[in-house]
């Protein structure tokens, strides 16, 4: 069984960057006791002859050249920014 | 011209023997839109302006008797997660509102190199995440089949507007089911294609080891006309491969003899509908008669898809949207925060709906220090397992015939607050995506006028093969020529 609390959820909270009200950190506790509870099923499962899936259909490690292409886009992509300054995003400081 | 209950097939014939223009084509479609939009919820972008201007254009060309590319002049429709440059995308979530894209994804740009017209972008699941398009952030999309129900998710809105008649076929998104259980639920054809066979440039990324662009259409054919214009190698994706795809009408022509259709007993289990069973034991009937050679298989390991699923789709899901932090593109509660990261936590809070936040919270949980072992690296090997076990059984089948859900459509708000319960309607379709398989859903019966999905699972990229088997059995049956209004 897990050991599903609220202070879990709190430093998952935290780890993802996203601020929860106290009625969803209860109501995810519940529900994700149940789902981590369903998932223990794998633990049947013999694996110590199995590496871990890197690709499904086996695909190798794909490179290219890095290189610049200009698509001569940067107004555009600028303008979905909500802050810019010049050609900068704007942020808050960082501390 | 009310409704567009046509193949591509037929529209293409129409246009090509002047019966009606593209102009009228479009028109069609968006009078349906406007009809039957209101209602169904399918649409959350309509792009009628557009739409409008290049059907004229492809009318004066055709009046000027220019060679015209294969879907010139079709209206179809494309899912919110999918890219398009210019037009409004929210991926179903109120953080992405205002979001209108610097680029298009390459699956639809193919659509628009080969002519086709985009009438609107749909509704679904807030960022594909869901299984009956409940969790949009735009409200529920509904099944035309009844309006009471579900029409399936995530493609819920490209799923209802090809069933309702408002397009000739729909692009969708499928990682656990997105396009097949829909069109199993509105008696349409959904192709999930292996994974590689489509670009996923442009498509808003949920599971990245598991997302493929998929398809809705009416008939075999026009899937396979679809396939063929939006797949193959895009150096924007390197995922993608350049793997030869069969000549598709060829393949259908010339079905070899006796395949060798498999029939895993892990997919008829307790829980599974008797009307479904039923229906898929009556058409696996149905394809024995018509002289495919039916085998009973086992795959043990099914029941550990959805678990590895549950694990390996939030762990990939938190990472992705990770990208949404009110800094670059889309909601931003910037000048309500203190610092930084306060940006991303309160945008995050006020733009992600429950069904993305659960997923954060249990992706996040898996991937952190102390539970990674236990949890991600158990699921990525138990895929290895599960992969392997595929690969075994395609040495003795062609492919195999399972039901595409355990259920017919649901009852809106039926499933809505037990996230698991929402869950298993996946448990059929998961493994598909888990091992990288190309499936496809095709209509096979009704129950009280419900409509009922058979699903074939073949080989890593023949999908040739389940066009084949699916074109035999369409050709013998008319569930597909079967529409739910007007």
């Amino acid at each position: 069984m897990t050991d599903f609390n609220t202070r879990d959820i709190d430093h998952l909270a935290a780890l993802a960057r996203l601020e929860l009200s106290e009625e969803e950190k209860k109501r995810f506790e519940g529900q994700l006791a149940s789902i981590l509870a369903y998932v223990e099923k794998l633990n049947q499962v013999d694996t110590h002859e199995a590496a871990p899936t890197a690709h499904a259909t086996g695909l190798v490690t794909v490179t290219r050249n890095d290189s610049v292409h200009d698509e001569g886009r940067q107004a555009e992509i600028l303008k979905e920014a909500p802050a810019i300054e010049g050609k900068n995003y704007k942020v808050k400081s960082v501390f | 011209m009310d409704s567009l209950y046509l193949t591509i097939e037929e529209a293409r014939r129409g246009l090509a023997e002047k019966k009606y223009s593209s102009h009228e084509l479009i028109q069609a479609s968006l009078d349906r839109i406007s009809a039957l939009n209101p209602k169904l919820n399918a649409f959350l972008t309509v792009t009628a302006e557009t739409a409008l201007a290049q059907a004229d254009e492809i009318d004066a060309k055709r009046l000027r008797g220019d060679q015209l590319s294969p879907l010139a002049g079709l209206p179809l429709a494309v899912k919110d997660v999918l890219a398009t440059r210019g037009v409004r995308t929210t991926a179903g979530s109120k953080i992405l509102e205002q979001y209108i894209p610097p680029y298009t994804a390459t699956a639809v740009q193919r659509l628009f190199d080969a002519g086709a017209i985009m009438v609107g972008k749909t509704n679904c699941d807030e960022f594909a995440m869901g299984s009956s398009g409940e969790w949009s952030a735009y409200g529920p999309t509904r099944n035309p089949w009844n309006t009471e129900r579900v029409p399936g998710g995530s493609s819920s809105g490209s799923a209802a507007a090809l069933a309702s008649g408002m397009c000739l076929s729909a692009l969708g998104t499928d990682t656990g089911s997105s396009v097949r259980q829909p069109a199993g639920f509105c008696n349409l054809v959904g192709l999930k294609p292996t994974y590689g066979r489509v670009s996923r440039y442009g498509l808003i990324a949920m599971a990245s080891s598991l997302d493929q662009v998929g398809i809705f259409a009416r008939t075999v054919e026009d899937s396979a006309l679809i396939l063929e214009t939006i797949a193959g190698h895009d150096s924007l994706d390197s995922t993608s491969v350049s793997k030869t795809i069969f000549d598709l009408k060829e393949s259908l022509k010339d079905v070899p003899k006796g395949l060798r259709l498999g029939i895993p007993k892990e997919y008829f289990i307790d829980g599974l509908d008797p009307a479904v069973e039923t229906a898929i034991r009556k058409a696996i009937e149905d394809l024995r008669g018509l002289g495919f050679t039916i085998v009973d298989v086992s795959l043990p390991h099914t029941p550990d898809a959805l678990a590895v699923y549950y694990l390996i789709m939030p762990a990939e899901a938190s990472s992705n949207l990770a990208r949404y932090d009110g800094i670059r593109y889309g909601l931003s509660l910037g000048d309500e925060a203190k610092d930084l990261i306060d940006i991303y936590r309160k945008t995050r809070a006020a733009g992600f709906g429950p069904e993305p936040k659960r997923r954060i919270i249990l992706g996040t949980y898996v991937l952190s220090s102390g539970y990674y072992d236990k949890y991600y690296l158990k699921a990525q090997k138990v895929r290895s397992v599960i992969i392997q076990e595929y690969k075994d059984i395609f040495k003795t089948v062609d492919c195999l015939v399972t039901p595409t859900s355990p259920t017919v459509p649901f009852v809106i708000g039926e499933r809505k607050e037990d996230p698991l319960q929402m869950y298993l309607a996946d448990i059929f379709t998961v493994s598909a995506n888990i091992v990288g398989l190309p499936a496809i859903s095709i209509p096979a019966g009704f129950s009280d006028g419900l409509p009922i999905g058979l699903q074939l699972i073949g080989p890593h990229f023949q999908e040739h093969r389940l066009y084949q088997v699916a074109r035999t059995y369409q050709a013998a049956t008319s569930w597909h020529r079967q529409y739910p209004v007007g």
